[in-house]
């Protein structure tokens, strides 16, 4: 067994066991897989499926290639076990259940749904290893992968971004069609790597907002269709610390952020072991855990096949709602919204101090400055099944859900700092770590779900449930009951002396399914 | 402890290469160590590399140097460690692989990972009997004459040992043998007839090729499980339903799958909410009647006092599984 053996091995399946079904079926070939490894066979994935061997890559990352002893994405089959420590009363969880590791699970599913990560952190954390890993796993070798990696630096131009054109053409062109454009390598990569993003001139920012958000590059009217890949970003810092401010549309583009956590000091000796052996994890991924580009197409379609049950789309729907309202931001009903005000360029705090005197620690719409984007919903979408099926599952669960969103909305939702929420007793470290605050957010939606009984009680999905048979055969008669039963619905909702998020919601909602009722009644009557 | 010089000589040849490849499995293995490493290569390996000198000495060098590996995992991962579990690991090294030394000469890797990891599977396994496949597996370095041939007759020796949740696949696995092999694997004298064999083996779990005259009727064929602290499976006294086919075992919050037949009976993890919808289901045929703690069928009763009421009953078909409060064990009645 040499020192390669040790850094080749891969987690044996299954690296995330289910309860076995029973109709499971036993082959006597098992008799001879064991903890004796065989040597006799060339590794392969053995036709492995693919949730299993993306498992096993996130397992040789954070067991062999990344030391990273942080297991921020807890699960739990039962209660934890939590100590409390220090003076702040600080707790300290141990999951009952297979935990991740943010650093390496998020990155892993941005590779697998071929969306975009980015890195954030001090230097030398990992940020670039890790995006290089990425580049790996899709089979390109290391010294591609480095080579193809942009580095942001303040003097970078479009033309380094994206290529030249070939200087013969430039002399002798007698029209733009007949200049060929020699484009640079990395933009036919289906993973692209782009280092310190936040270090590249604005100007350039913008063209490489072309390439990441509609996929492809132009230069000189020529245009270079990029292939679908999957996007790492690093930045030191992404609160604006960088050489150049990131303009916002890219900043939009990026859909989960994570950070580095710090070096724990404990592991010095596998450290020590690398240098000592001279080993770059990189150079020693395994077969077995490298993907081809038919598996990531084949990743992205199972992926999309996992099920978002219907009770879980109704929480997030009631999390999503409580944010983009804004009373005091509009006068006709449809335009009181955050991004209203926005707009308008109105100072933020003169619209707090317009408050209607809902109780604002309650409302968990007054902890944010924005709303949710339709993209961040399809992000978050996408990541929550995305974490689902690498657990092994088709279906996704609540815990799924809850663990994706911080991460997606982390620099998407703004906070209020000057919310009274943070000025609760035990709220203020949440001004600063915004993956809890998040997460107790969601935590906080779901429970005014739960005690408005919406699981149970939701007569606005009750109506929109009948309006979704369709109107086909829908008499006169039965149209004019369900506009009445709308009317009433509205009549309830407005006894409530308060407006909330999810409130303006269901009533936009009830609006709609009124307004297509009354045209489908004139329509009737032109029949 | 003295080498013999086979083993002796490739590891004086080897030996930087061979310190270098513990040295790495050390570091992945910390509590490899150094002293258990070298009296299993005394007491295992050598024994292995004297035969193979034997009976072909020109792959003495191949065969150390999977051997040397190989016991790398098994002292690394403690599986040679004082226990039942070693003393099978120890036999198969001492006894069997020398007995198949030529087998072994030909395909050293295969048969020295396969060998051991069955034996390793058998020996953790409550019920299986690791001693009897050995025994079995010695006669077929005898009769086996290619590696191929002889795995398969270990994969038909396993199901005979005990692994009855093999029993279709290896059946199936058995076509491939020639009859007197396949004989020899069950134990069962070769003037039987294979093909016969096999097919009664098919239709009847409680068919014992080698009993010299087979029950037939309602009979208490096996007992299967015991009490935690006896060292079994079951915190407290079972209950079995019948889903999808299968025999569930739920004791406690766990749930398992019941496999049985003559040669063996053995659990495997199950989902309890399965459990739970076979509960549903009819666990009975109607011919079958339990009345306090006797079962009838038709003209057939069997008197089963001594369990006293039953607590649950479910039937496969061929093999009707009862429980009741005052025993861990479940109780395995015959019906063909």
């Amino acid at each position: 067994m040499g020192l390669l053996d040790v850094f080749q091995r891969v987690s044996q399946a299954p690296t995330n066991p289910h309860p076995a079904a029973a109709t499971r079926t036993f082959d006597v070939a098992d008799l001879y897989q064991g903890p004796v490894a065989d040597r006799s066979e060339v590794p392969a994935d053995g036709g492995l499926p693919l949730d299993e061997k993306l498992r096993q890559a996130y397992f040789w990352i954070v067991n062999t290639a990344i030391i990273s002893p942080h297991y921020d994405i807890e699960y739990n089959e039962g209660a934890p076990q939590q100590f409390v420590l220090g003076d702040s009363k600080c707790r300290l969880t141990l999951p009952s259940a297979q935990s991740y590791s943010s650093f390496v699970l998020l990155p892993l599913l941005t590779f697998a749904t071929r969306r975009k990560c980015l890195f954030v952190g001090g230097p030398g954390r990992g940020k670039t290893a890790s995006a290089i890993l990425m580049g790996i796993l899709a089979g390109y070798p290391v010294r591609e992968v480095r080579r193809a990696m942009q580095h942001g630096h303040p003097q970078m131009t479009i033309a380094d971004l994206l290529g030249n054109p070939l200087p013969a053409d430039l002399v002798q062109a007698q029209s733009m069609d007949d200049i060929r454009i020699a484009w640079r390598k990395w933009l036919g990569m289906r993973v692209k790597i782009v280092d310190e993003y936040n270090r590249i001139p604005t100007r350039t920012q913008s063209a490489l907002l072309t390439v990441m958000g509609d996929n492809y590059a132009e230069l000189l009217n020529h245009i270079y269709e990029c292939p679908e890949s999957a996007w790492f970003l690093t930045a030191n810092d992404d609160q604006g610390g960088g050489t150049y401010q990131v303009i916002e549309a890219l900043r939009d583009r990026i859909d989960v952020i994570v950070q580095a956590l710090p070096f724990n000091t404990r592991f010095l000796a596998d450290l020590l072991t690398r240098l000592e052996e001279n080993v770059r994890p990189e150079e020693m991924v395994p077969r077995q855990i490298i993907f081809t580009e038919a598996e990531v197409d084949r990743l992205q379609e199972e992926i999309r096949a996992v099920a978002l049950p219907v009770e879980l789309r109704r929480r997030l729907e009631f999390f999503t709602s409580q944010f983009e309202f804004c009373e005091a931001a509009g006068e006709q009903f449809e335009y009181r919204t955050k991004d209203t005000a926005r707009l308008a360029g109105v100072e933020w705090h003169t619209l707090t101090a317009q408050d209607t005197g809902r109780d604002r620690l309650k409302d968990l719409g007054c902890q944010t400055r924005n709303g949710l984007s339709v993209r961040m919903l399809m992000t978050l979408l996408t990541y929550a099944k995305a974490v689902a099926y690498f657990r092994g599952n088709r279906v996704v669960e609540l815990e799924d859900l809850r663990q994706s969103l911080p991460f997606v909305l982390h620099d998407k939702l703004v906070p209020d700092p000057d919310a009274p929420f943070f000025d609760a007793p035990g709220n203020a470290a949440l001004r600063t770590d915004r993956i809890s605050w998040l997460r107790k957010l969601f935590d906080a939606a779901c429970a005014e779900f739960d005690r408005l009984n919406l699981d149970r009680e939701d007569p606005v999905g009750t109506l929109m449930q009948e309006f979704g048979r369709g109107l086909d055969g829908v008499t006169e008669g039965e149209a004019r009951s369900r506009l009445v039963k709308v009317e009433r619905a509205i009549a309830e909702l407005a006894k409530g002396r308060k407006l909330y998020g999810h409130l303006y919601d269901d009533l936009l909602q009830l609006k709609y399914l009124h307004q297509r009722y009354t045209n489908y009644l004139r329509w009737l009557k032109t029949q | 402890m003295k080498l013999n010089e086979p083993l002796a000589a490739v590891l004086r040849n080897g030996r930087a290469d061979l310190n270098a490849r513990f040295a790495a499995a050390r570091r992945a293995r910390p509590a490899l160590d150094a002293e258990a490493f070298g009296a299993f290569l005394g007491a295992a390996v050598d024994p292995v590399a004297c035969a193979v000198d034997r009976a072909r000495p020109e792959c003495v060098g191949a065969v150390v140097d999977v051997a040397y590996d190989i016991a790398l995992d098994l002292v690394g991962q403690q599986l040679t460690a004082a226990g039942a579990r070693s003393l099978m690991v120890n036999r198969l090294w001492e006894q069997t692989l020398p007995a198949a030394a030529n087998l072994v000469a030909q395909s050293p890797a295969q048969l020295l990972t396969a060998l051991n990891n069955a034996v390793l599977q058998l020996a953790a396994t409550p019920g299986a009997r690791p001693g009897q496949w050995l025994d079995l597996m010695q006669k077929g370095a005898t009769c086996c004459d290619t590696p191929e041939v002889l795995l398969r007759f270990g994969q038909l020796a396993a199901w005979r040992s005990g692994l009855a949740h093999y029993r279709t696949s290896a059946l199936s696995v058995s076509r491939d043998l020639p009859p007197a092999t396949a004989l020899a694997a069950l134990g069962v004298p070769p003037s039987l007839n294979w093909p016969a064999v096999r097919e009664r083996l098919g239709g009847d779990p409680w068919f014992d090729p080698s009993a010299k005259s087979p029950a037939r009727g309602l009979r208490v064929a096996g007992r299967a499980g015991t009490f935690r602290g006896f060292g079994g499976l079951f915190p407290e006294p079972p209950v079995v339903a019948l889903a999808q086919g299968r025999l569930l075992v739920q004791s406690g919050s766990d749930c398992w799958h019941l496999t049985a037949d003559c040669f063996g009976a053995t659990f495997h993890r199950a989902a309890s909410a399965d459990f739970e919808r076979g509960r549903q289901e009819p666990q009975l045929p109607a011919v079958l009647r339990m009345k306090g703690s006797t079962v009838q069928r038709e003209r057939e009763s069997l008197d089963l006092h001594e369990l006293g009421r039953f607590t649950s009953a479910a039937c496969d078909g061929r093999t009707l599984a009862l429980t009741s409060a005052t025993t861990h064990v479940v109780v395995l009645v015959a019906l063909v």
